[in-house]
Order: structure tokens, then sequence, then C-alpha cells
């Protein structure tokens, strides 16, 4: 079991993300921003954190790249789900220490045995 | 899951409304109340719409709505709003995308001309540099990873060598170990130096990691993938691992890896078939004697340098440290080369089984698998008599004959099942059938009737089906020409237990009968302990030292009804038995003798008199029959630190000199 935030501005992607996550065993915070998600993460100490790449307010790059400016954030396995693909964009994420990528289409197997590998 | 309904009624739900809401932008757009603002949310609302599809699989969508994002994400990061014929290229998308919302959700048809149309006409609006950010189209052409479609059936190393990043990154090497365990994990081998303190950076890691996983390791590059943007992974190919291993990670090399996994642009190819070289197997087992004979030379200095007054923890203790670290991996990988599929010594049981079943006439169909399990050469040579005995005591005693089975209505085809697999250190084979299992009344009357038990022992239904592994035991009716006589399972034991392994057996009346040998990877080393008797030093295997005692005063060995002497340890009585003796060597035991408590299968445990213990060692194999000739109660020699030779001790032939006779016969 392990506490997780799931963070997406689409309320059905958090919805079904909750529910995937939750039917695992596992604790589930969710957050509709990069913004919140800060809060969530002081607050809530998740051992896993999966975001939604972009969001308003905050995006998913700023935010891991405040997550890991927090004590709380650092070393923090943080998986960006998205269903972008460039390359730009994945070597943003390794600069800001994103752990990895779930890539969309959404397999909730693959998002399972990442959780259960990472946290 | 099945609630995937639910959730696409939501998404449904929330996308129509985020393309009211991005037709309602467009519109405040044209009328000219809108502002920057106005267009970045537009481009949220199909971003969203895109992301959700995505999510679902939905490609059309994805497709058209990644076209728009794209002109409003221009459009945004120019800072300008769209003019009149854009703005009416994306109402005719935002209408598009209604329609093709319907269309997924209710399965309609998808106007592609005209989608296809609207695509281009979008794409015409885009900057002329098409390599921009959002170039590939993600879910049309989802560059996805070559997926474990043929799963490499070999045992597979990997060496992780973590970056500067790893762990700021959120990964852990325990828990990558831990969670590699779910993934056919079977050892883990560390290479590195940890530099001194004050250089000690806890960011960088300096040691790399090298995971075996065995064949059935269930997609293992997926395992591996969110590893590769912050750490070097080399493998899985047993090829590539057996390159030197860096000294320390190099800083930032990732960037020049476009290795990263799916979804790059840049996506790895199939990786290209390992070149491979002939070599004469003589070559190879030159090398391995070589690498052994450095281990011992080795084992020497380590303890040369325990008797000298340099000082734990000196440069000359860490160097011999780090030496010893590299020589135990340079073996792992000479080993490695000479590492062979139990295949081959499974090939021959199909035959076996085909000629068998014409013979005893029953029809069995042989199953195998795991037979790309990889073990040592030494030990292929050794699987092909035991595995021989185990099929054929399972096509005469395990199954029944057909008009048996078709009373106890089972199919009359029997089924026999043989299997390996990598369990730690050992290799473990199985070979099961589906026949009557053991006659338990049928063993114990025969114990009963030989001796083996007496009038009210009352063995545990385990016990009962263990007793077939007894020497001299056999319960078939009549002695047939296949199984032969009197040769049981104990054949097959002694000679497993010979080298090192262990046999087990589980039978389910009825139902079948699962014989296990499990076998050290490799027969060229082995964990031994050490002893002296007179002058001469002798070499116990390990596996079967359960501890050592002190015989002095205070542990005084007894006596035992019949007069033997005995040793008392935690309640239970042991047979003493003096070492010198069994093995007929001149001189009495010297008063401060050690007594070391042995399994010694068959004869239960037995507390060996011995002069000294000297210590545990991992020793190199010789053999003895190539070298001079067969010595029962033997099972090779090996070389001592001190350059002496000592003799591997065969414990259960050696103590149970009465069943020596029919062990003869296996070879």
């Amino acid at each position: 079991m392990s506490r997780i935030l799931a963070v997406d501005d689409t309320l059905a992607l958090r919805a079904m993300l909750t529910e995937c996550l939750t039917r695992a065993g596992h604790l589930v915070t969710t957050a509709g921003d990069g913004a919140e998600a800060l809060e969530r993460l002081r607050a809530d100490r998740p051992d896993l954190v999966i975001t939604d790449l972009n969001m308003p307010r905050m995006d998913g790059l700023d935010f891991i790249a405040a997550a890991r400016q927090e004590p709380v954030g650092r070393g923090l396995p943080i998986l960006l789900l998205t269903s972008e693909t460039a390359p730009e964009l994945r070597r943003r994420a390794r600069a800001v220490k994103a752990t990895g990528w779930l890539q969309k289409p959404f397999e909730p197997k693959r998002m399972l045995s990442l959780v259960a590998q990472l946290a | 899951m099945d609630d995937e309904d639910d959730f696409r009624t939501l998404f449904f739900a929330e996308a129509r409304e985020l393309l009211d809401g991005f037709q309602g932008q467009l519109a405040a757009l044209e009328s000219g109340d809108g502002d920057g603002d106005t267009v970045h949310a537009a481009f949220r609302a199909v971003h969203s719409v895109k992301g959700g599809a995505a999510a679902f699989g939905f490609d059309v969508l994805v497709g058209l709505a990644h076209e728009a994002e794209s002109v409003m994400d221009a459009l945004r990061g120019a800072g300008r709003a769209p003019d009149a014929a854009l703005l009416s290229h994306l109402m005719r998308a935002g209408d598009m995308l209604t329609r093709l919302l319907d269309a997924a959700e209710t399965g309609g048809n998808v106007p592609a001309a005209e989608l296809e149309d609207l695509c281009n006409t979008l794409r015409a609006e885009l900057p002329t540099d098409p390599a921009g950010a959002f170039e590939d189209a993600p879910g049309m052409a989802e560059p996805d990873m070559p997926d474990a479609a043929d799963p490499d059936p070999e045992p597979r190393r990997v060496r992780i060598s973590p970056g500067p990043d790893f762990f700021e990154a959120g990964h852990d090497m325990l828990l990558l170990i831990r969670a590699a365990r779910n993934h056919g994990l079977c050892a883990v081998a560390v290479a590195g130096d940890l530099p001194p303190p004050d250089r000690f950076d806890p960011a960088e890691c300096p040691l790399s990691w090298t995971l075996t996983f065995d064949d059935s390791a269930p997609e293992l590059d997926r395992f591996l993938e969110i590893y590769a943007d912050t750490a070097e992974i080399a493998g899985p190919d047993p090829a590539a691992a057996a390159a030197p291993a860096p000294a320390a990670a190099p800083a930032a090399a990732p960037s020049a890896a476009p290795a990263a996994g799916p979804g790059a642009a840049a996506v790895p190819g199939p990786p290209a078939p390992a070149a491979s070289l002939r070599v004469e197997t003589v070559r190879i087992d030159r090398l391995v004697n070589l690498v052994g004979e450095v281990l011992i030379a080795q084992s020497v200095m380590a303890q040369r340098m325990a008797e000298t007054e340099v000082r734990p923890g000196s440069d000359l203790h860490r160097a011999l440290d780090a030496m010893s670290r590299q020589l135990r991996e340079m073996q792992a990988q000479v080993m490695a080369i000479r590492a062979q599929p139990v295949a081959v010594a499974f090939r021959r049981m199909p035959a076996l089984v085909r000629d068998l079943s014409a013979k005893l006439d029953k029809k069995v169909r042989l199953s195998m698998d795991g037979e790309h399990t990889e073990v040592d050469a030494t030990v292929i040579a050794e699987l092909a008599d035991p595995l021989t005995h185990m099929i054929r005591n399972a096509m005469d005693h395990g199954l029944e004959p057909p008009e048996a089975r078709r009373a106890a209505g089972k199919p009359e085809q029997g089924r026999i099942r043989l299997s390996a697999k990598h369990r730690g250190d050992h290799v473990r084979i199985t070979v099961e059938d589906d026949g009557g299992g053991i006659d338990r009344d049928r063993v114990l009357a025969r114990a009963l009737e030989h001796g083996i038990l007496v009038p009210g022992d009352r063995p545990s239904p385990e016990d009962i089906d263990n007793l077939i592994f007894h020497p001299g035991f056999t319960t078939a009716e009549t002695v047939s020409a296949v199984s032969g006589r009197g040769v049981g399972m104990d054949v097959v034991r002694r000679r497993i237990v010979s080298l090192g392994g262990r046999c087990s057996l589980a039978s389910t009346p009825g139902l079948g009968t699962r014989v296990t040998i499990a076998l050290p990877l490799t027969l060229a080393v082995m964990d031994g302990m050490t002893v002296r008797v007179g002058a001469q030093k002798y070499v116990l295997p390990l596996s079967s030292v359960v501890e050592a005692v002190g015989l002095d005063a205070a542990a005084r060995p007894g006596r035992l009804p019949d007069g033997a002497p005995m040793l008392e340890r935690r309640g239970a009585y042991l047979r003493l038995v003096s070492l010198r003796r069994a093995l007929g060597l001149p001189g009495a035991d010297p008063d401060a003798a050690v007594a070391v408590v042995i399994d010694a299968e068959d004869a239960g445990r037995i507390a060996l008199a011995v002069d000294e213990l000297i210590g545990q060692r991992q020793v190199v194999l010789k053999s003895l029959e190539t070298n001079y000739r067969k010595v029962p109660g033997v099972s090779g020699a090996t070389i001592l630190g001190d350059g002496q030779v000592a003799l591997i001790l065969d414990l259960p032939r050696l103590l149970a000199p009465a069943a020596r006779a029919p062990a003869e016969a296996l070879t």
C-alpha cells in the first residue's frame, strides 16, 4: 500500500486514476493543477506522485521542479502521465528530475507495475 | 477495467463541456472580445480533450485535437489572435471534434476524407518550421517499446550504474532490487568502490549492480525502461554484461545515449545479435581452472594478510578487498562463458520416453519447460544419469497402466513434465507425473519387511513418501527390466547429494508424484569446510555441515545403548563418528578434538570427530577420477591456500558403507 498523489486537471482522469489505484490497495489524494499539488505534497507526504503535463496555473514540469526544492520532494518518485512524445519535452523532464514517463493511452497495468516498482 | 464505461461517460461529458467552451472562446475572439487569456483558454480546452482522448485510446480524436492544439499553441507563442480564415478553420475543427466525440461514443462513422482535409488545412496554418516541439502526433504513430514479444529464454544479466541524478529523480536501488524479485531476479552482484569518507558525495553513486534474471523474466525491458534516463543500463544480454565495469558512473552520459526508452523519437531498434566466437572447450576449461587458481592465491594472500601487523581498514586491506570482489566478478563471468542450457541434458529424454512407452505399453506425453535454463557444463554432464533414472521411475512406477487410468477416470495417456528453473544459486529440476502417487500402504509394508521401520514407528505421510530414497528400497511388485533390481531413487539422491545438491519428493495419492532435484549452478567451485585429521586436511561440503562443537571436557561424549560413542546436542543424541577411523587412518583422536555436526542424509545427523577445524572457504574442485582413479567416499580433491592437496569427502557414502554397493550401479 502506498500513498499516491494523482494530479490532473481533467476530472475524468482524476477519477480513473483514483479508482484504479484505490482498487489496487493504494491510498490516493488528488490535485487539479501543479500549485494545488504542491500544497498536497506538503500536507499529505505521498510516497509517489503521478502528474499530468499540461495544467492551468502550474504545469507538470514546473511542479516537479518546485517539488524537487522541497524536502518532501527530493528523491520522491514523480511520474509524468502524458501523451506527449517530443524529445524536447523528454529532455526538459529529465532536467527537472522527473522519475519517468507514463505514456497515454492510459494502461492501468503498466501504471500499477510502475507504482509497485518505485514506491 | 469494469468501470471503464463510467469513466468514458465522464470523459464524454467533460469533453463536450470543454468543446463548448472552445467554441465560445473562438466566438469571443471573432467578435474582438477575446485577448491573450482567451487564446490560452482555447489552447487548454483542446489540449485537455486531447489528453483525455489519448487516455481512452480515441486516436482519431487525438489526431485532430493535436492539430488544433498545435495551431493554438503557435498563436499563443506568437502572442497574436487568429485571423478570420483561421478562426473559421478552428471552428470547423471544434465542430468536427464534437462529431468525432459522438462517433466515439456511439460507434458511428468517422468522415475520414473531411477529417483529413481539415487536418491538412490546420497543418498549413502552422508556422513553416514543422519540427516544432509538438511534431509528433501522439497516439497516431505510437512509437511503443518493441515489446518483449519474443521473450529471450536465456538468463539475462543487466548492469545498472546509477548516474548523478538517479536518487534525486526518485529512484532507490533497494526498491529496484526488491521489485526486480517479482521479475525473476535470481542474483545480484555489486561492483565498484566507495571513496574515502572525506570525498564521499551522497548524491553520486560509484557502485554498479549486476542483476541476473532467470529465463522467465517477464517484460524485463519494460521493467528497466524507467531507470534508463538516470542510470546507465548495460544489457539485458549476457555479452554486454561481460564488458568491464566502469570505475565510476560517468557524469551526465544520458544525453549521449538515446536509448532512453519508449516514446523518445529515437527508439532503439531491436538489439543487434551479439557477435559470437567459437572457442575450444579446453581453452575455457583452462581459463576456469586458472581463475580458480587465482582465487586460491588470493585466499592465501588474505590469510597471510590477517597474520601481519597491517591494521584492518588500511589501504592495503582495501586494495585486497577490491581485488577479491573483482576476482569473484571475474569468476562469475568466466563461468558464464561455459554455461549451457539444460536442454542439452533434456535432449535425450523424448527418445527415452518413446522407447519406454513401447516397452511398458503405457501412453505418455512428455512436456518440457525451462530447457533454456543455463547451468555450468560440469552440471550438465552430471544431470543425464539422474534424469534418466527419474523419468524411468515416473514411467515404470508412477504412471498407471492405461486400464487402471481409465478406471480412475483419467485420460489413458499419462503425462510427465520435465522442467528446470533457477532458484538462487541452484538450478531446480522437476519431474512430475500424473500417475497414482506413492502407495503409502505398500511402502510402509515394505519398510517394515526390510526392517527400515520397526512396528510402532509412526511416520508422517511425507516420511513414508521419502522412504523411497532409502537405500535398496523398491516397491515394484516384480523387478522390471526397466528400473532394475533394488536400484531406486536412493541412487539418484546419493549422486545429487555428493554433488552438493538436494532431492525431495511430493506425492498426492491418486494424482501424481513430483521429484525435485536442486543442484549447484557449477561443480567447478564449492563452499567447503576444511578440517584436519593427523597431518592431512580434508574438505567437507558446506551444504552438509550443520554446526561445529568443541569436544572439551564439558561436552564429553557418552555412549549410546549399543555402546557407540555419542554426543548430546540440544536434547538430541548424535552418533559420534571418528573421521580418522572412518577413513581408516592410524592413531587415536586427540583429547582436544572438535566435532562437526553433519547432515548425512540417509544416516541422519552425525557428529564427526576431527582434530582441528581450519575454516570455511570456497574451494576449486579437481577430479580425482581423471587424475588418479575413483575412490569411494571421496568426491574430488582441491588445492588449499597453503598449497596442500586436500580430499573432498562424499559424506553420505563415506559414512554409510553398507549402502555403498548399489551406488556404483549408477555409473
